[in-house]
């Protein structure tokens, strides 16, 4: 009897130890080689800009190791005649940017972006099936109703401090058919930016970050930044960028905001290892092709965080 | 057709039997009784072989039918006794006592010996039934020497696995959650605990246990695929008995009590994982076991009288995870994740008799609880906040049913029942002290259900049988009402008594929906009830059947050949790119008027084969299927058809049990299943960041968070392409041995096995991952699917010990 438990007791720890270590991992491998390559377009319109840029590259084959410094090289397309028009202007051919590989432009004086115009892109490359789609400009902006500081504290360290602050701001919602992106820029010396978070204008809110009321959209966000001697300067401001995208660039915005938050990559979906996540939708409004045509303006304002 | 159908029906129901009128009825009255205590037998099982029926005794071991005067030969079988086969000669009303011999110790060698054993095929008219014996899903193999039925009916034909680490399982192509499971009436919603090595359906609280697959009977709805009926244990009111089982993975008790003798007794039963425990005392955090799984059911029995009984069960169980990471190496605060997953279902049943009547009254409660919550603490600031979300399920149930044997060859069963929902898909809880507490979320519902059933069995002639029935139900709730009428039909023709060919057809209607992860990632579930823009969800299947019993050198085999042909409507999908976490971190609200779900049909067709030898020192079966589910939705891949997420083309079991002497037997199980469909890209695309002020592209002004020197790597999909691809095939190999032991006074066996022989690397489920980056110290990468595996070659221990 004992030897029976003593048996037992081994099978159990062995368990133990097989099911602590027994998670394993392989890579699946898929055959795609029947699969011809796409291109992939995109081209972002913003009466703002002075330039109209068009990246056009190839798709990857699934599985693939690429370089990001090699991409365009590897994967840009440099052969692809690009034409745009819109409204009753005639097509326009974008010429190669010689500073960017893979990178066709027109300054905005040869082709007007006007708001609540209708805009067509045309892109066709040798060995590649022509890519055609179509966007409009948003008629409307949203602008900043408040944009203000709360809950702010600071964490002081020997040499360095930090202010830990929630912003809190608020606008209104211009229409059914339009989203919002808010990007953020809290360092002007650094140049990075942060998009904090993007709300689809149909009503319903993306994550609890944003709030809807009636028609108007209250955002809050947790940030801290970071001084590298303990003597904070008179003045910094923060500036955020209200961007106001038509469906198109809404779709697109949603389509691959999992890849920002990066939650897809690691299967840990703002935090929580219970759920892992789907296949993201990829959006496209383009024919014959991958990518993104769509068209948006911006308002910017901007607070001064040290008080 | 329908109104054809029911015509057919109610003629069926309530019409004549010619032949009735030939012999003159008897009433024939009795008791089972245990051969050497003299103790009633409960729902021994009494199949009259002329009459094709069978009926089962009460509390009190009795039973009573009517019979046309003539020989008649009984079979009568009970899990815990020898099967017995008597004749008598019926001309008057007679009142007869039938003694039953009690099992031997080994019960496995009554196993290999099922000489007796009958085919539920043969015997029941209904198309898909299966009829579980307890005592051969007490042999088949699970992870840890754990008593899993689920893992019994996987072996079934036209029942598979979801995947590995699962304990849901699909009918005949139908989704995990078009499947009720019924313990004692009661519903059970939440099938999968302990990384699914556990289920709550363990065979040692079971007394038995029926599958429908096809033709229901009329008194079950509210799931399209299946209905799984679970009958608790009784506890014997004779003496005191129990039974310890100690596993790899859990351990427990059963006790049966006898509280008032021959009138009152108590069955308990607990078990309890023990990972977790053990692994507590090791040091090394690694080995730290983060799930825990605890499991209790009782059940009361009150035998009042002769006539009357009453019974109350009780099944709960918890399922918990529960990780905890103290941030290091000053040991500054911790962060813990918690998740709970909960069932609790109780159940009150009162039977009674009165001539040839019998009622059954029962009231039942459920529910079913998800919860998780994240709690960051920092110890330096003594900042916490917490995070997570509820949601959950409940059912009230009010039934009451009729059964009347009108004569020998005709009887009823008409009842009625009451049913409320009430729902919490999701709320969301955040907590954050020191800036804002955000409000808690909730998106409550209730609906209710008022069905009136009625069904009938009639031995239209020597080897006809027509089982009918009609289900009429009111829906209502969540801004829709939906009246439902279900008609069940099914005839048996049985040339001879080993031969049967069956036809069936039958609708059911389900008003609760399951929301699953539709893609990749591990299997999450929220229920939500049928409301304005999800309608509830319709079945219509045909099936035929064709079964024979045949002897081939003196040894007894079983052949079961089925077809079905099933369609379904109001099946609902997460639109392209959502999935359950959408809901459960408040990203959408759940409404009918919603962006990111999608109604849709489909449609189901199949065959089945098994083949099953019955005696001998070998015993055994396969089975196999062959099935086709396709899904169409206007929404998702372009409104073209697409394989469901469950289409599982191929699936075999083979199955072997070989008494090697008098006390051992081994065994060795085989189980093929076709990988499940599933979404993936074709394509990826390098998005390299542009300036959002004037739209270049390659800026270090990146328009999103990240390495400003790269971008977004972006997985290409086409809306055409949903569950294009298939994941890898599931197949196991696993061997056991069951010696018989005796430990101090009691007796028991030792079970020892092996699980995945040839140490397959089944998916449990895939992801996508990102192979090389940038902080790896290299500008290489690429998207691949990883597929995650639980289980190695392992063994399986398991102690049972009977007192």
């Amino acid at each position: 009897m004992n030897q029976l438990f003593r048996i037992l007791f081994l099978g159990i720890l062995f368990t133990l130890l097989i099911i602590t270590a027994c998670i394993r991992e392989e890579v699946i491998d898929f055959d795609y080689d029947d699969l011809e390559p796409k291109l992939t377009v995109q081209c972002y319109l913003c009466p703002q800009f002075d330039t109209i840029y068009v990246l056009v590259t190839q798709t990857v084959p699934w599985g693939e190791w690429f370089d990001y410094h090699e991409f365009n090289a590897k994967y840009g397309v440099i052969d692809a005649v690009i034409k745009l028009s819109g409204g009753n202007l005639d097509w326009v051919e974008l010429t190669k940017d010689s500073s960017m590989f893979s990178v066709y432009s027109i300054p905005i004086s040869e082709i007007p972006i006007i708001r609540g115009r209708e805009y067509f892109i045309e892109v066709s490359a040798p060995g590649f099936e022509t890519v055609t789609g179509s966007t409009t400009v948003p008629d409307t902006l949203a602008k900043w109703i408040n944009l203000d500081t709360i809950g702010r504290f600071q964490t002081r360290f020997e040499d360095h401090v930090t202010i830990n602050m929630r912003y809190k701001g608020e606008w209104e919602d211009v229409g059914t058919d339009f989203g919002y992106s808010i990007v953020t820029r809290h360092n002007p010396d650094v140049e990075k930016y942060y998009q904090l978070d993007y709300a689809p204008g149909d009503g319903f809110i993306w994550v609890s970050d944003i709030r809807q009321i009636g028609n108007r959209f209250i955002f809050f966000s947790d940030h801290s930044i970071g001084h590298n001697n303990t003597q904070l300067p008179d003045q910094q401001r923060s500036y955020f960028y209200l961007i106001t995208g038509n469906s198109d660039y809404c779709d697109y915005q949603q389509a691959i905001a999992p890849y920002i938050y990066d939650g897809y990559h690691t299967g840990d979906v703002l935090g929580s290892s219970l759920l892992n996540t789907v296949v993201p939708k990829y959006y496209t409004n383009l024919s014959g092709g991958f990518g993104i045509f769509s068209a948006f303006r911006y308002t910017v304002d901007s607070i001064n965080i040290i008080q | 057709m329908i109104r054809l159908l029911s015509i057919l029906l109610i003629f069926c129901c309530f019409g004549e039997p010619n032949s009735c009128s030939a012999q003159t009825p008897v009433i024939v009255s009795g008791q089972v009784i245990d051969q050497k205590t003299g103790f009633p037998i409960n729902r021994a099982e009494i199949l009259i072989i002329k009459q094709k029926k069978t009926i089962y005794t009460d509390k009190a071991g009795a039973f009573r039918t009517v019979f046309m005067s003539g020989d008649y030969t009984l079979f009568l079988d009970h899990p815990k006794y020898q099967p017995l086969s008597t004749s008598f000669r019926f001309s008057r009303d007679t009142s007869i006592v039938i003694r039953m011999n009690p099992e031997m110790n080994s019960i496995l060698l009554k196993q290999v010996e099922v000489k007796a054993e009958s085919n539920v095929q043969l015997e029941r008219a209904e198309t898909g039934i299966e009829r579980i014996s307890i005592k051969a899903a007490e042999k088949t193999l699970s992870i840890g020497g754990e008593k899993d039925l689920v893992k019994t009916l996987a072996q079934l034909p036209g029942v598979a696995m979801v995947n590995e680490g699962s304990a849901e399982f699909s009918v005949r192509g139908g989704t995990h959650d078009q499947n009720l499971i019924l313990i004692e009436g009661a519903p059970l919603f939440n099938m999968s605990n302990f990384y699914g090595l556990i289920s709550p359906l363990d065979t040692e609280i079971m007394d038995h246990f029926t599958l429908y697959k096809a033709t229901c009977p009329s008194r079950f709805s509210g799931r399209l695929s299946s209905v799984g009926e679970t009958i608790l244990k009784t506890a014997n009111t004779d003496s005191l008995r129990g039974n310890i089982h100690i596993g790899l993975l859990s351990s427990g008790l059963n006790l049966e009590v006898p509280v008032v003798q021959d009138k009152l007794s108590l069955f308990i039963s607990g078990k309890r994982t023990f990972l977790d425990l053990l692994s507590s005392t090791l040091k090394q955090s690694r080995l730290q076991f983060p799930g825990a799984f605890g499991q209790f059911v009782t059940k009361a029995s009150w035998a009042i009288n002769p006539n009357n009984s009453l019974s109350y069960s009780y099944y709960s169980d918890l399922d918990r995870y529960q990780h905890k990471k103290v941030f290091t190496p000053q040991d500054t605060g911790y962060e813990k994740l918690t998740t709970d997953s909960n069932n609790n279902l109780q159940s009150i049943t009162w039977k009674s008799k009165k001539n040839s009547i019998n009622n059954e009254a029962s009231i039942s409660l459920s529910q079913m609880s998800l919860t998780d919550e994240n709690v960051y603490h920092d110890q330096i600031s003594d900042y916490t906040s917490s995070s997570g979300f509820s949601s959950g399920i409940s059912n009230l149930n009010i039934r009451n049913s009729l059964f009347w044997d009108y004569s020998d060859k005709l009887n009823f069963e008409a009842g009625a029942n009451l049913s409320g929902y009430r729902f919490n898909p999701v709320t969301n809880q955040i907590t954050e002290p020191d800036l804002v507490t955000r409000d808690t979320s909730v998106t409550e519902s209730q609906s209710f259900l008022a069905a009136a059933f009625l069904q009938s069995n009639w031995n239209i002639s020597s080897n006809l049988i027509l089982n009918s029935g009609m289900r009429m139900s009111y829906y209502f709730g969540n801004q829709i009402i939906h009246p439902s009428i279900e008609p069940r039909i099914s005839f048996q023709y049985k040339p001879h008594d080993k031969l049967s060919f069956k036809l069936g057809y039958s609708k059911m209607s389900q008003n609760i929906h399951r929301l699953t992860n539709p893609g990749l990632g591990r299997p999450v579930g929220i229920w939500i009830p049928a409301m304005e823009n999800l309608e509830p969800q319709i079945s219509h299947q045909f099936s035929l059947g064709y079964s024979q019993s045949f002897s081939l050198k003196n040894q007894n085999w079983d052949i079961d050949l089925q077809g079905y042909y099933k369609t379904y409507s109001g099946l609902i999908e997460f639109l392209d790119g959502y999935g359950p976490y959408h809901l459960l971190y408040g990203r959408e609200e759940l409404s009918g008027d919603n962006d990111f779900l999608t109604t849709g049909t489909g449609n189901s067709m199949g065959v089945e084969f098994q083949l099953k030898k019955k005696t001998g020192k070998t015993t055994g079966f396969i089975a196999y299927s062959l099935s086709k589910t396709l899904w169409n939705f206007q929404e998702l891949n372009n409104g073209n058809d697409f394989l469901s997420k469950f289409d599982q083309p191929h699936t075999l079991n083979l199955s072997v049990f070989h008494r090697l002497n008098k006390k051992i037997e081994i065994t060795a199980n085989w189980a093929y299943a076709s990988g499940r469909p599933f979404t993936l890209g074709q394509y990826l695309s390098h998005h390299p960041y542009w300036n959002l002020l004037n739209g270049e592209f390659g800026s270090k002004w990146s328009h999103s968070a990240g390495p400003v020197t790269t971008g977004l790597t972006v997985i290409l999909t086409s809306p055409d392409q949903r569950n294009a691809n298939r994941m890898k095939a599931f197949h196991r190999l696993d061997l056991g041995i069951r010696i018989p032991i005796k430990v101090w006074k009691g007796t028991g066996h030792l079970e020892l096995g092996i699980m995945n022989v040839y140490n397959r690397k089944n998916p449990y489920f895939y992801f996508i991952t990102q192979e090389g980056s940038v902080e790896a110290g290299t500008h290489k990468t690429r998207y691949v699917v990883q597929s995650v595996s639980l289980f190695p070659i392992m063994p399986s221990i398991r102690i049972n010990i009977n007192f």
